[in-house]
């Protein structure tokens, strides 16, 4: 197991990774620091409707005349959010629910896994869109969705690693000195799931900014006026010949995003998984 | 009850799904295992040894079972127990105190994550109430015992630090630690090379004398067998064929598989001569015939041998051996 500095050296060794962490680091501060970086408020209107960009607007402004560079930085607020707190939602639910349906086996882990399948049968959209419908709108709705419809892929990550783990001698031996389950599975396989556990963390995260943006491009994610880069997309969906800007700046940070969480992804899977590697 | 550990008719199941019936891996084995005692269990690869011993331990799980019909009483420090019987919590705390177990592998037997100490530290939390700079104490003095240079040192250690044989201490320390009365171990000396082996069995036999503990030897080598047990059980395919002290087995042995596994032992004496094998594989369980299970590889089959299982019948006093060749020859 490596400890935490020397997967980050690793990491900025990789080209890709040093991509892809910068990026996420970059993406992060934009956030973070939306109120100071954005022009105007997201909310406000402050010009004419669908200025091209230029050095007043970067971006340009959309139909009703509010800036696009503040929005998309607002916009980068709300998907990380969502991101974070989805896959927070789905990770914790998937690693204790891994844990027990890989440990215990037999009936329990037929039962879990029987609803996972279930669950993954369905495309993502569909779901999230079924739970909201469910559940109604807004943003804390759009998380709890977007965090049910990611519990299975960690569920089933999880439970491979166990099952995998279960068998390691040393497992056996901490049994075999009457060691008790629960401290067994937190202190001998706990540990190694936490590779495969990170690395689908990450690209969970891109998977639920993009449902993200997708649900609230259907108007069902966020709801205007806040500011969300698929909600965006859509607005801007009519107005695609008159003025493009409005379309290609969110459809470029959604791009964007997912492409450096997926490349930090990819590489932090070859620093914490060597044998993956050929 | 005079024995430390009765073992009666030792079945294992394995469960392949609800239409399939299960298939017996192990069956009828009887074990007495005297106070004191050293006894070995030698057997090919995949003929039930270690699951025998699992079974001790109640480490078997899923799709493996003990079948309801076993017993395996123990005499316990609070009495006697069936290890079958007993509850999660009640095997749990048997486990490590009273039955410790030291596995093939001391390289993958303890978890990379966490420092020698913290794994003896284990050991010694979950059966004693020792404070942590007790434990220290503890850890230290077992460390001693078992011949570790450096112990203060080796304790912050992590495994991958240490040699096999070094780690094979340390696993025979955190075994050891609470006294149990029963130590299985389970080919503890396969994975060393030689001179190892024979520091880590001479160590063995040493605390086995200080600390009154019974050892049950699991091994495929015969040689181990000889240096270090007093009676032996010869497992093939599920079932023991014969048991026998060390001296009646090594010089009147009656069943011809061990025969054959004696005669594979190599001496430096002959090299010249090519070494000798049983010619096939054990048969695989659920596979096995009506038959005696080693007739298809026995030189000395018989029609009979094709057809009906030979019991496990006493051939001289002490001395057990399931073989029709023998009971044939007793009964003339």
């Amino acid at each position: 197991m490596k400890g935490l500095r020397q997967v980050f050296r690793e990491l900025v060794k990789d080209p890709m990774g040093r991509i892809g962490l910068i990026g996420v680091l970059l993406l992060i501060l934009l956030a973070v620091f939306a109120p100071l970086l954005a022009h105007y408020s997201p909310e406000k209107m402050v010009s004419m409707p669908k200025a091209a960009p230029n050095q007043q607007f970067w971006f340009g402004t959309d139909n009703y005349g509010r800036d696009i560079y503040s929005r998309i930085l607002y916009g980068a607020r709300v998907s990380l959010e969502v991101g974070l707190i989805s896959v927070g939602i789905a990770a914790s639910i998937g690693f204790i629910l891994g844990i027990i349906a890989g440990y215990f086996e037999g009936r329990i882990d037929r039962i879990i896994m029987c609803i996972m399948d279930i669950l993954f049968a369905f495309p993502s959209i569909l779901l999230a869109i079924f739970i909201t419908a469910v559940l109604g709108r807004g943003i804390e709705n759009t998380m709890i969705a977007i965090g049910i419809v990611n519990i299975p892929v960690f569920v089933r990550t999880v439970r491979a690693s166990v099952i995998s783990a279960k068998g390691l001698e040393y497992v056996q031996n901490a049994k075999s000195i009457g060691v008790k389950t629960f401290p067994l599975l937190m202190r001998h396989i706990a540990p190694n799931t936490i590779a495969p556990f990170t690395v689908q963390a990450t690209l969970a995260l891109s998977s639920a900014i993009l449902t993200e943006a997708s649900m609230s491009f259907l108007g069902l994610g966020i709801q205007p006026p806040d500011p969300s880069w698929g909600s965006m997309l859509s607005e801007a969906r009519a107005f695609m010949e008159q003025a493009p800007w409005m379309v290609i700046f969110p459809i470029l940070f959604i791009v964007i995003t997912i492409l450096i969480f997926n490349i930090l992804g990819d590489s932090l899977r070859d620093v914490l998984d060597p044998k993956l590697k050929t | 009850m005079n024995h430390l550990l009765e073992m009666r008719n030792l079945a294992i199941n394995l469960y392949r799904g609800k239409k399939q019936p299960q298939v017996k891996l192990c069956e009828g084995i009887n074990l007495d295992i005297k106070v004191r005692q050293n006894f070995g269990i030698v057997g090919e690869s995949g003929c039930g040894k270690s699951i025998t011993c699992s079974s001790i331990m109640g480490l078997l799980s899923y799709p493996l079972s003990v079948d309801p019909s076993t017993s395996i009483r123990f005499a316990s420090n609070d009495g006697e127990v069936d290890l079958t019987r007993l509850s999660a919590s009640q095997m749990r705390r048997i486990r490590g105190k009273e039955i410790s177990m030291i596995f093939q592998e001391p390289m993958t037997a303890l978890d990379p994550m966490y420092t020698i100490e913290s794994q003896i530290n284990e050991a010694l939390s979950f059966h004693t109430s020792l404070n942590r700079q007790e434990m220290h104490v503890a850890a230290l003095a077992m460390l001693e015992k078992v011949k570790i240079p450096r112990p203060d040192q080796i304790l912050s250690d992590y495994p991958h630090h240490l040699s096999g044989g070094m780690l094979q201490r340390v696993m025979i320390a955190i075994a050891l630690i609470n006294n149990p009365r029963l130590l299985i171990a389970d080919e503890p000396t396969t994975a060393l090379d030689v001179t190892i082996q024979a520091q880590i069995l001479d160590l063995m036999n040493e605390l086995r004398e200080s600390y009154n503990t019974s050892v049950i030897m699991i091994t495929h080598d015969l040689g181990v067998i000889a240096e270090t047990c007093e009676m032996v059980a010869v497992f093939y395919a599920g079932q023991i064929v014969e048991q026998a002290e060390i001296n009646e087995l090594f010089h009147a042995t009656a069943h011809p598989y061990t025969k054959g596994l004696l005669k594979s032992v190599t001496s430096l004496g002959k090299v010249s001569e090519p070494l000798y094998s049983i010619a096939g594989a054990v048969p695989t369980a659920g596979a096995f015939s009506k038959g005696c299970r080693f007739h298809d590889r026995c030189i000395a089959c018989t029609e009979k041998c094709r057809t009906s299982m030979p019991e496990l019948t006493e051939v001289a006093p002490g001395h057990l051996c399931r073989c029709w060749l023998n009971q044939e020859a007793n009964n003339a």
